[in-house]
């Protein structure tokens, strides 16, 4: 496919040419060689990743779309080390990936917060554990409290946030260890709309204004869109990449961005490769399921 | 005031708070009305009469307690002789009554208070409160060493596969050893004293604890591990500052049953070498006839039972406010 009949040519305006150019070079923060993974599952082999290749830069925002069972979870927990890969290599900042570490935070969908400590020592948990002495993790983690606006809720337990808060709990205390990749696996997916749209807003203020690569795995375009510099589009059974787009959307994203041509187009665009169009059913079998339904003969027929 | 409510037949509904307090109150209520039923009314059962007046049946004593038939086989006796001679005789009389070991719910009700206030029949033995205490020492020191070597050999299998297939496959085996069947052993090795007692209790228990304590321990969400995995937690420090405290809520109600349990073992332990505590005082009642004590001191162990589960829940919800609300 050449760039000049890509569909989502006309949008990119130099502008945003000229980030994503920039974005490029810069030195790579994450990258993913040739990596293979399947699970056995009742003695069939299912592959999920077939030959994953892709590269992101460091402050990049890459989210990751696909058919459900392409991978994308398997993916991020890969990155995170907390699956064994069978073959390729994975890389953050030139370091192999071998097991789980500080260096790769991790955002659940399930917010996975530890229920027994306050939001402060949820937060602080990782501090301490990298060596950092009581006083100043105390410190630094109200530093970040105070960023999401949790202050007065420092002192509570997760069973008494709402989910938004718990999920912000979550993303500050995967930075406070200061990782050089976020990832994020479906984390507002259990979220309501109203809310996911506002903590969307939160993740793309604090990603401004620190230096963190974050790699987001979403099944909602307008998500995707919304978020990323770049999305890598997966293939399913096997998965494989089969797109990166570059997002035709100038920054920083306002929430009317939303309804602006260029992300209309894009939604399009990318609808038609997660969601490729499937033949129609035949009209007169459905007929014949409805049939078996009995209908009130009272009730006059409208159609 | 309507008793029965709507809740009470829909399927896992909770109660209202009157009907739990009703129920509650009635489930205690209607084995105790039973009880009373069978005991105070007399064409209920009663197969036995107490005699009040022996009459002319000359092994009869006045209090002695003879099956209804032979009572009546007796009096036929002495109407057959009295229309064969014509003498007056005297009739024996008597109450119908219930077998000595079915004391009525008044009589277990004083025993419950004489047991502590009766002094030991002779001056060597312990007094009721006494053999309680002891039988309580018992069971805190065999439940203690099984908790001692359970919970960790518990936490280890449930944390890591490979501890799991090392310690499960023989605990699996050693549970179905009936505990009691180690008595005699545990009588030559450890002496006739407490030491066999205690060691009764363990076995007993522990290896039901390290299974429990796995399973338990096993069914701690993945979540938080991994998310502990990937803030840099790992090895005993994990173990030390995600899964045991994550886990402790849920192995303290473990630990209540299995408190139950070691409260059965008690009597067959305490039956071992020289028999003592509570078990002791329950066969020297029984061997007096004094049943009213026997069901006294049984109802005792209940009542300690269910107080020092209740104790321990009321503390567990003092100590992890945080469990059951995620």
């Amino acid at each position: 496919m050449t760039q000049s009949n890509h569909p989502l040519e006309k949008w990119q305006t130099p502008a945003i040419k000229d980030r994503n150019q920039r974005i490029t070079e810069r030195p790579k923060a994450l990258e993913i060689n040739a990596l293979e993974k399947s699970f056995e599952h009742k003695g069939k082999t299912n592959k999920v990743l077939d030959g994953i290749d892709f590269t992101a830069y460091k402050r990049e925002f890459v989210c990751v779309v696909g058919p459900s069972g392409c991978g994308k979870s398997t993916l991020a927990r890969l990155i995170a080390g907390l699956e064994t890969k069978e073959a390729g290599e994975i890389y953050v900042e030139d370091t192999a990936v071998v097991e789980p570490g500080p260096d790769r935070g991790m955002v659940f969908q399930s917010y996975s917060l530890f229920p027994w400590m306050s939001v402060k020592e949820n937060v602080m948990f990782g501090l301490t554990q990298s060596g950092m002495s009581k006083n100043s993790a105390e410190t630094e983690a109200l530093q970040w409290i105070d960023l999401v606006g949790l202050e007065k809720f420092s002192e509570a337990y997760p069973h008494q946030l709402s989910g938004g808060m718990k999920q912000r709990v979550a993303i500050i205390r995967a930075l406070a260890n200061q990782p050089k990749v976020l990832l994020m696996d479906e984390p507002f997916a259990a979220l309501d709309p109203q809310n996911r749209m506002r903590m969307q807003q939160y993740l793309l203020e604090i990603w401004q204004n620190i230096d963190i690569t974050i790699f987001f795995i979403t099944h909602d375009l307008d998500e995707a869109i919304y978020l990323a510099d770049r999305i890598l589009v997966l293939d399913a059974n096997p998965g494989r990449v089969h797109e990166v787009v570059n997002v035709p959307l100038p920054r920083p994203r306002q929430e009317d961005t939303l309804l602006s041509p260029a992300f209309m187009a894009t939604k399009e665009y990318l609808e038609s490769l997660v969601h490729p169009p499937q033949p129609e059913m035949d009209f007169e079998e459905k007929l014949s399921m409805v049939r078996l339904v009995p209908v009130n003969a009272e009730v006059p027929d409208i159609f | 005031m309507a008793i029965f409510s709507k809740s009470w037949t829909t399927p896992r509904v909770e109660l209202d708070k009157r009907s739990r307090i009703w129920l509650t109150f009635a489930s205690f209520a209607i084995p105790i009305l039973l009880w009373s039923i069978v005991s105070y009314v007399p064409f209920i059962w009663h197969p036995q009469v107490e005699i009040t007046d022996p009459g002319d049946v000359s092994y009869f004593r006045e209090g002695t307690l003879i099956d209804k038939d032979i009572y009546q086989r007796e009096v036929d006796k002495i109407l057959v002789k009295q229309a064969e001679t014509d003498k007056t005789v005297h009739l024996p009389q008597g109450e119908p009554a219930n077998p000595v070991y079915l004391p009525a719910p008044h009589e277990v009700a004083t025993a419950l208070y004489t047991a502590f206030t009766t002094p030991p029949k002779r001056s060597n033995e312990p007094w009721f409160h006494e053999s309680l205490g002891h039988s309580i020492q018992i069971i805190a020191w065999g439940f203690f060493w099984s908790m001692v070597f359970g919970l960790p050999l518990g936490l280890l299998a449930g944390t890591y596969d490979s501890a799991s297939r090392l310690i499960e496959p023989f605990t699996e085996f050693f549970r179905y050893l009936p505990a009691p069947a180690f008595g005699a052993l545990a009588v030559a090795i450890l002496g006739i004293y407490d030491a066999p007692k205690i060691s009764i209790i363990f076995i007993g228990t522990f290896f039901q604890m390290v299974l429990i304590s796995a399973n338990t321990t096993r069914k701690l969400n993945m979540a938080l591990i991994e998310a502990s995995l990937t803030l840099g937690c790992k090895g005993m420090s994990m173990i030390r500052q995600v899964i045991i405290p994550c886990v402790l809520p849920d192995l303290f109600r473990d630990m209540r049953i299995l408190l139950g349990w070691a409260w059965t073992y008690l009597i067959v332990a305490e039956l071992i070498g020289t028999s003592s505590g509570i078990t002791w005082f329950i066969t020297q009642q029984a061997r007096y006839k004094n049943f009213d004590n026997v069901f006294a001191a049984i109802l005792i162990i209940g009542f300690i039972g269910i107080t020092t589960d209740m104790i321990l829940a009321r503390i567990g919800k003092r100590l992890f406010p945080w469990h059951g609300s995620h």
